[in-house]
């Protein structure tokens, strides 16, 4: 009899333990890569770029020929995000799994009429979809943008997270911004947050077909575009790439870069040089007097010589101390550029407001509520230190060589 | 007659007081300052742990229940006995509870929550039938996989690039007022919960060994609760922290080391749940346990079923997690933790104290 208890009490636990009330089958599962959230008529529109994975397994075994499209998109609408993305199974097959979306695309027009704390809000509550989800912003339709199918990788969402590690690492302008992050810098109240557009270049009514990929230039690609600033959780501006390297300057993001600096300041415009930032620092320190605020800010770049179209003779030092020099001006003007454009439109991208929060935890008391409008008062001091260490495999310009 | 060994009274010590405390963010009232309030509030724990362990000391052998009717007189001494077993049976609950809305919002998200918390209160029950030597050393078998689990999460922490120094500057930005007013309920969760051991100390192998390793497991427990409280903020900065309801889940979803490993996440839900297994089952044990001792029983394991029925459908009473949390940190941790945690210990150390001067006139 006890025998037969404990043997019963063994198969009961076999049945419980087995977790099978929440199983989860693998092919019953769509697995959504990217998601773009728009509002239309005053609703909720969410579009999925879905994986489609026999189309994946086929390419990889066949290589060859393309036949099936490697996603699938599909939109859905509802007053709420839960609702609309409920939605899909009206017109799925699958249940909606989404902790491999890696991008999320919101349209300015969302970004600007709704705000984004909502949007945060369902992500950050959701236990499925990851944090480490890419925040992007869309400057037409979101939607569009999960259509453009990417040559060099299967799957369209996972190429924007590329393209945005490649920009991130090779030229500093812009950056991948994580949910995590972007909702650290909203609820930061001296922050403003920023995020990068992607933007579709090209002919936009090619950018659907597969037969696209057969061609050997595409005729619509993803590219990074401008920067969006935020102003509370609302889209503000943007600022051009032009506008957006001094971000990554004076919050000290620079990890690779390209710098192309004019030879002197006489010779014209046309004939060029560039610089390649190997590695770079940069320390801010606000200094409050009884009056004023200053931000300093102390750059220490160092990097090689990655080009010169100038007539200089770089075997001796003076001529690279010149060159330092012009390098020094151009990021001067690049970091006057984004500064100057803050200050108008009275946002905190580079974290200044933080400094002076640490720096001066008491005053920043009584800054706090008008530090926005106190903005164009500041004024940036930069103080810059920029080393070319090498001049890559030959030294003297080869310009000069032609000349003589 | 049970008996512990020095490895196992430190292994349970270590995954006890780790145990739920890493699920919240301890001192969120303080804000970024809230390691600060951590570590005022481990230094008062410290104290709270000397108390305990001179009472330890001077009863010898004797069971806590005895102890108690000893000093407080029969009848008072009974009831102050009876109320603590009902004080661990209700944080055993807390644990139950806690253990079954991890679940639910994490992993099991269509499973009953009766369900998840029968399975746990069932395995609960059994390790509590096997009693308080099996139980240890069950424990103690745990404690490399968790411990080599939790240095290794500090050190990703570290080696991914989450960790933002500046997010616990500026230091003491409101003074140190904010801060005070956050230590009173870390004393009492997780520090304070060490009166726990008043039931287990008495198992000990060798009495002697008791204070030295009480005491430095304390201290590593103490060490790794502020160094995660920390990583949180330093991770999702304090605002975020404060508002997660499981701030060490989000800390770790936020991290990702190269392209390839990301996601953890499932394994420190693992981790949680371990931890709540082994601090559910030591509530519900001394819970028995001081009931064994009050009927003058050897054995405990009559008041197994008993307690097990009772902690489970007491945590059905609240209606959601909300209240759960809320009820826990307004209520519980104020007004009644303080009694069995610091009132009736000092009373007790009291006592003993003015008993010993008058026997030594």
């Amino acid at each position: 009899m006890k025998r037969a208890g404990q043997m019963l009490f063994a198969l009961f636990g076999l049945f419980v333990l087995g977790g099978c009330w929440n199983r989860v089958e693998l092919n019953e599962l769509s697995v959504i890569m990217g998601t773009a959230i728009d509002v239309e008529d005053n609703q909720w529109l969410t579009t999925f770029q879905v994986i489609i994975p026999q189309a994946i397994a086929s390419q990889t075994v066949g290589g060859g020929g393309v036949s099936q499209s490697p996603i699938s998109v599909f939109s859905t609408k509802g007053d709420s995000l839960a609702q609309a993305i409920q939605k899909i199974s009206l017109e799925s097959s699958r249940t909606p799994f989404f902790a491999h979306n890696r991008i999320l695309i919101i349209s300015e027009k969302a970004a600007r009429e709704k705000g984004v704390s909502q949007i945060v809000d369902f992500y950050l509550r959701d236990g499925e979809s990851r944090e480490t989800v890419d925040v992007v912003l869309s400057k037409g339709p979101a939607k569009s943008i999960l259509e453009v199918l990417n040559p060099q990788e299967k799957i369209p969402a996972n190429a924007i997270d590329r393209i945005f590690y490649e920009t991130e690492t090779q030229l500093s302008f812009a950056r991948r911004i994580k949910l995590s992050e972007f909702a650290a810098m909203l609820v930061t109240p001296a922050l403003s947050a920023v995020a990068p557009e992607i933007r579709i270049s090209g002919e936009r009514e090619h950018r659907q077909s597969i037969d696209e990929l057969a061609q050997t230039r595409q005729k619509a690609v993803l590219k990074i575009g401008d920067i969006g600033v935020f102003r509370k959780d609302k889209l503000a501006a943007w600022l051009s790439r032009d506008e957006s390297i001094g971000i990554a300057w004076l919050s000290d993001r620079i990890e690779n870069s390209v710098i192309s600096f004019p030879c002197s300041d006489e010779e014209p415009e046309s004939r060029r040089s560039t610089f390649l930032v190997d590695r770079s620092r940069t320390k801010i320190t606000p200094v409050i007097t009884s009056d004023t605020i200053k931000i300093k800010a102390a750059i220490d770049a160092h990097g090689t010589l990655d080009e010169t179209g100038c007539n200089v003779n770089l075997s001796k030092p003076e001529s690279i101390k010149l060159m330092e020099g012009q390098i020094k001006k151009q990021i001067e003007r690049d970091i006057a550029l984004s500064w100057k454009r803050a200050q108008a439109l009275k946002t905190d991208i580079f974290g200044f407001g933080d400094k002076v929060h640490i720096h001066y935890p008491r005053k920043w008391k009584q800054l706090e509520q008008q530090w926005f409008d106190k903005l164009p008062d500041i004024e940036l001091v930069s103080d810059l230190r920029v080393s070319i260490r090498r001049t890559g495999m030959i030294n003297d310009s080869f310009s000069s060589k032609v000349k003589e | 007659m049970e008996r512990i060994g020095k490895y196992e009274l430190a292994a349970m010590i270590i995954l006890f007081e780790v145990g739920s405390s890493s699920l919240f963010q301890l001192g969120a009232k303080a804000n970024r300052d809230a390691w600060i309030s951590m570590l005022l509030a481990f230094a008062a724990g410290l104290l709270l742990l000397g108390m305990f362990l001179y009472i330890n000391g001077q009863e010898g052998r004797r069971n806590f229940a005895d102890t108690l009717r000893r000093h407080f007189g029969r009848w008072l001494g009974t009831l102050v006995a009876a109320a603590y077993s009902l004080y661990f049976a209700y944080e055993s609950m807390r644990n139950v509870r806690d253990f079954g809305d991890l679940m639910a919002t994490t992993f099991l998200t269509n499973t009953p929550i009766s369900f998840i918390m029968l399975v746990l209160i069932l395995l609960s029950g059994y390790a509590v039938y096997k009693g308080v030597e099996v139980f240890f050393r069950t424990v103690g078998i745990l404690l490399p996989l968790v411990g080599f689990s939790y240095i290794l999460l500090i050190v990703l922490f570290f080696a991914s690039d989450v960790l933002r120094t500046d997010r616990i500057l500026p230091v003491l930005e409101d003074g140190i007022a904010p801060v005070l007013k956050a230590v009173p309920s870390i004393v009492m969760f997780p520090f304070g919960q060490m009166v726990v051991f008043l039931i287990f100390w008495q198992f000990a192998q060798d009495k002697s060994f008791v204070p030295k390793v009480s005491i430095c497991a304390y201290l590593v427990t103490g060490t790794i609760l502020t160094i995660l409280n920390v990583c949180n903020i330093m991770i999702l900065g304090a605002p975020l922290a404060g508002i997660s309801s499981l701030p060490l889940l989000h800390a770790v979803r936020m991290m990702t080391i190269g392209a390839f490993m990301g996601r953890i996440d499932a394994f420190v839900v693992m981790l949680l749940f371990l931890a709540l297994f082994v601090k559910a089952t030591l509530w519900y044990l001394s819970s028995v346990v001081v009931l064994g001792q009050l009927a003058k029983r050897t054995d405990h394991r009559a008041f197994v079923a008993p307690a097990g029925v009772l902690i489970y459908f007491a945590s059905f009473l609240e209606p959601n997690y909300i209240y759960h949390i809320w009820i826990g940190i307004e209520v519980s941790t104020l007004r009644i933790f303080p009694w069995f945690q610091i009132a009736l210990p000092a009373a007790l150390l009291l006592i003993i104290a003015v008993k010993k001067r008058r026997s030594k006139r």
